[in-house]
């Protein structure tokens, strides 16, 4: 399965969770390729955490690929999840397991 | 004030703003990411490059200057904190200490070595690669003018909000849970903590515990809270205004940490009490775990008692109720004026003169039988009493600067050694009279160095005997009474009981077949010349050193106890006196002459018959028990008869009762200290004198000399 998600924002919250509900249910291995999410809101970076806690109830294997756009890593700094800067999607990944 | 006289206090202020670059420094290298001990760092060095430049002293600016530039990369993040680098700048400030020291061709351009050492500094750090060479000469005045014009504007705004805080900032707990309809109803969590952080300084902790799985999760729901800390001048009315959109469906709690803060609370309160005191955990829990040797907070995660989150909150509110109390310590020292010590010693000495004349005063006034004159003289002693409590507590220095100044003592040797060794201080707020002080660096500085090198054990021993690698030498200060204990611990190797008994027995201090308690062997290591070291090292080994500490210790009137546990390590406490100039006596009478009995070592009086005694001994009962008694006639060899009545004091030295017979107790006495002169230097029994309300003098009696003489004597 191969979809497009250009940003996780408020307005496509719930289209986005279907989509990753069905990325669990049928996929053993999920890469997310952050290089065409443009924009991520408090919204978006919710809905990344439970995904990933679902991910790991469900024992499937998560992987960020990419880089992250300016305003994602605003978001991830302005909540206070980052100190300092971080720019590619990897380390996101790292950071939230550890949420 | 000449030019002289600034560069005087130029260089002052300079000794100071180095002592705290040390301190700074050392932290700095606990905790790289501290901002603010980076900016503490930096501005001593930028202070320093200025205030020589406008005294003319090139050579000081110059380098300076140099070591600014390299620390501004630092701020900057264009090199990182690392060994090297903390090392480096402590050498630098060496480096500024000797030229300050030695002031001649100050105003020469900074030498070739020093040039050098820049360059091998860069060169350790990484610095340079990118930045362009500045030229030395540039440190001048003007320079830092235009310097400041080219601050880039993050910078200047930081300027602008330090300024800010100085009006008076506070820290501030906020905690923000927005309603789950805070989406849906337009509402920005991000937006209202941006606007929190344009207030000044914000830490922002945000709570995701709260996010269900995926399939439970209704994603147009805010289910994130935050935690935030904020540092600022604003009111809590301005604070409170961010959330007025979003308070009525939000839940927004806002607490002055100063306000939690009082004379009770520890300085460093510890990590569990915060999380009792959330209500994050039962106190009866964290009892369970508070033996444990790990940190309690890594064990509450583990045991899945505390969360991440609640965790990450707690260690960040210790950490910023540490900041307030520092901001608050400092607070309080602002508001200070520099005088010289000289002057503070003329200033007891005439309150002491003021008290003797009072008592002069008092025992006239007696006899005039005139009671509004007494009454007078009566108000006049107690302004006497509190001028003089006072001027002691002007003397009075907390000994935390000197324990700090120890760090770099155990960093260096503990490099030179091949041993890893932290050094923990406790009670560093307790206050000392400022000689005391003085006088007791050198004797630490020797205990100290004696527990790095004979102590602690290289990290290969410590974990073959299951200690943890580095080990820890902990300095900590108590008051209790009239008496100030500084215990030096560490975890090392101990004393070794029969190496000191052996090297004793072949320098002649003891014989082989002598019969010592532990204690007295240890107390061996006091006598000059004494090491049982086979080779000398530069630390230690030839023997000079722990006998200063019995010299010193001496000349303060304290005294050192050592307790050792083999393999564990050892203990040396010092008890020292509050203060050397005026102590609480006991005035005492012997025919026509009167002493003074230190009160800090009285337990009590009884009268005495000497028609009741027993035999010659000299032993009376008391409280049931034998007391051995001196009897001070006898001691001094004062004319005249026995009386038939007479009196003993009973005086505590070393946990033992003895008793010192006098003709009479007269009562309580502010002793004004004067030393007497050296033609008494050998005088025994005697420490110094004092002078009476009538203007005679009293002698004060060294009591622990006394009872020596008498046991040896008796021997």
């Amino acid at each position: 399965m191969n979809k497009k998600i250009s940003a996780l924002t408020i307005e496509n919250a719930s289209m986005n969770k279907e989509l990753f509900l069905a990325l669990l249910d049928n996929e053993h291995e999920v890469e997310l390729n952050f290089s065409g999410i443009q924009d991520m809101d408090m919204s978006g970076l919710q809905l990344l955490i439970s995904f990933m806690k679902d991910a790991e109830k469900k024992q499937k294997k998560v992987v960020f690929t990419g880089g992250l756009s300016v305003n994602v890593q605003r978001t991830i700094e302005l909540c206070g999840l980052v100190e300092h800067s971080c720019e590619q999607a990897a380390s996101l990944a790292q950071i939230l397991r550890a949420v | 004030m000449n030019e002289d006289q600034f560069i005087e206090t130029f260089k002052e202020e300079a000794l100071e703003l180095l002592g705290n670059l040390e301190a700074a420094l050392l932290d700095l290298e606990e905790s790289p990411q501290d901002k603010e001990l980076l900016s503490a760092v930096f501005r001593v060095m930028h202070t320093i490059k200025g205030s020589a430049a406008m005294f003319g002293l090139e050579k000081i600016s110059g380098f300076a200057h140099e070591v600014e530039s390299i620390l501004s990369a630092l701020r900057d993040g264009k090199i990182t904190v690392s060994k090297e680098l903390i090392g480096h700048t402590l050498l630098a400030r060496d480096h500024i200490l000797g030229m300050l020291e030695a002031l001649s061709g100050a105003a020469d351009p900074v030498p070739d070595s020093l040039l050098q050492f820049l360059e091998e500094f860069k060169l350790a750090v990484g610095f340079g690669a990118d930045s362009p060479k500045q030229v030395v000469k540039e440190g001048s005045a003007a320079d830092i003018e235009s310097e400041r014009d080219e601050a880039p504007a993050h910078t200047r705004e930081a300027r602008k909000n330090s300024v800010q805080h100085s009006e008076k900032s506070e820290t501030w707990q906020i905690v923000f849970k927005p309603g789950p309809e805070m989406f849906r109803r337009g509402g920005n969590p991000l937006g209202l903590i941006q606007e929190l952080r344009s207030f000044g300084e914000l830490v922002v902790i945000p709570v995701f515990s709260d996010i269900p799985p995926l399939t439970e999760f209704e994603p147009e729901e805010c289910r994130t809270s935050w935690v935030l800390y904020l540092t600022t001048s604003v009111s809590e009315n301005e604070i409170r205004d961010v959330f007025i959109f979003v308070e009525d469906y939000s839940s927004i709690k806002i607490v002055c940490l100063e306000n939690l803060i009082d004379e009770n609370t520890p300085v460093h309160k510890k990590l569990g009490e915060i999380l009792v005191d959330s209500g994050k955990l039962e106190r009866s829990t964290l009892e369970k775990y508070l033996g444990s040797q790990r940190k309690i907070g890594e064990i509450l995660v583990e045991e899945k008692l505390v969360s991440h989150t609640d965790l990450k909150v707690a260690l960040e509110e210790q950490k910023q109720l540490q900041k307030v109390q520092k901001a608050k310590v400092a607070a309080t020292d602002m508001s200070t004026i520099r005088v010289k010590s000289e002057k503070l010693d003329l200033l007891m000495g005439l309150v002491g003169e003021l008290v003797t004349v009072h008592a002069r005063i008092l025992e006239t006034s007696k006899n005039t039988h005139n009671e509004e004159l007494i009454s007078v003289v009566e108000q006049f002693g107690r302004l006497t009493d509190d001028l003089r409590s006072n001027t002691m507590s002007i003397r009075m220095v907390p000994i935390g600067t000197t324990f700090s100044s120890f760090k770099r003592l155990v960093r260096d040797l503990s490099v030179e050694l091949g041993k890893k060794v932290e050094l923990e201080t406790d009670g560093g707020e307790t206050e000392l009279d400022k000689t005391v002080i003085e006088k007791l660096n050198d004797p630490l500085i020797h205990i100290i160095r004696n527990s790095l090198d004979h102590g602690i054990e290289v990290p290969v021993i410590r974990k073959e005997r299951n200690k943890p690698e580095c080990g820890i030498i902990r300095l900590s200060a108590l008051q209790t009474g009239a008496s100030v204990y500084i215990t030096i611990e560490d975890d090392g190797n101990g004393l070794d009981k029969d190496a000191i008994f052996r090297k004793a027995v072949r320098n002649g201090l003891i014989q082989s077949d002598d019969v010592l308690t532990d204690e007295e062997i240890y107390r061996l290591i006091f006598a000059a010349g004494f090491s049982t070291k086979e080779t000398v090292s530069s630390v230690s080994g030839r023997g000079v050193g722990m006998d200063v500490v019995n010299r010193q210790m001496e000349m303060i009137n304290g005294t050192v106890s050592i307790e050792s546990r083999p393999l564990k390590g050892s203990t040396i406490t010092l008890k020292i006196p509050l203060t050397l100039a005026i102590i609480d006596g006991l005035l005492v009478r012997i025919q026509g002459s009167y002493f003074v009995v230190p009160l800090s070592v009285v337990v009590g009086c009884m009268e005495f018959a000497q028609s009741k005694q027993v035999n010659d001994n000299n032993i009376v009962i008391f409280h049931d028990k034998q007391l051995p008694f001196v009897n001070m006639r006898e001691f001094f060899d004062l004319p005249g008869e026995r009386q038939a009545i007479e009196q003993i004091v009973i005086v505590n030295i070393k946990d033992q009762h003895v008793g010192i017979l006098v003709d009479q107790v007269i009562g309580g006495n502010q002793t004004v200290i004067k030393p007497l002169g050296k033609l008494f230097k050998q005088a025994e029994g005697v420490s110094s004198g004092t002078i009476l309300g009538d203007g005679s003098v009293a002698l004060i009696l060294d009591v622990e000399q006394i009872v020596d003489f008498a046991e040896k004597d008796e021997a």
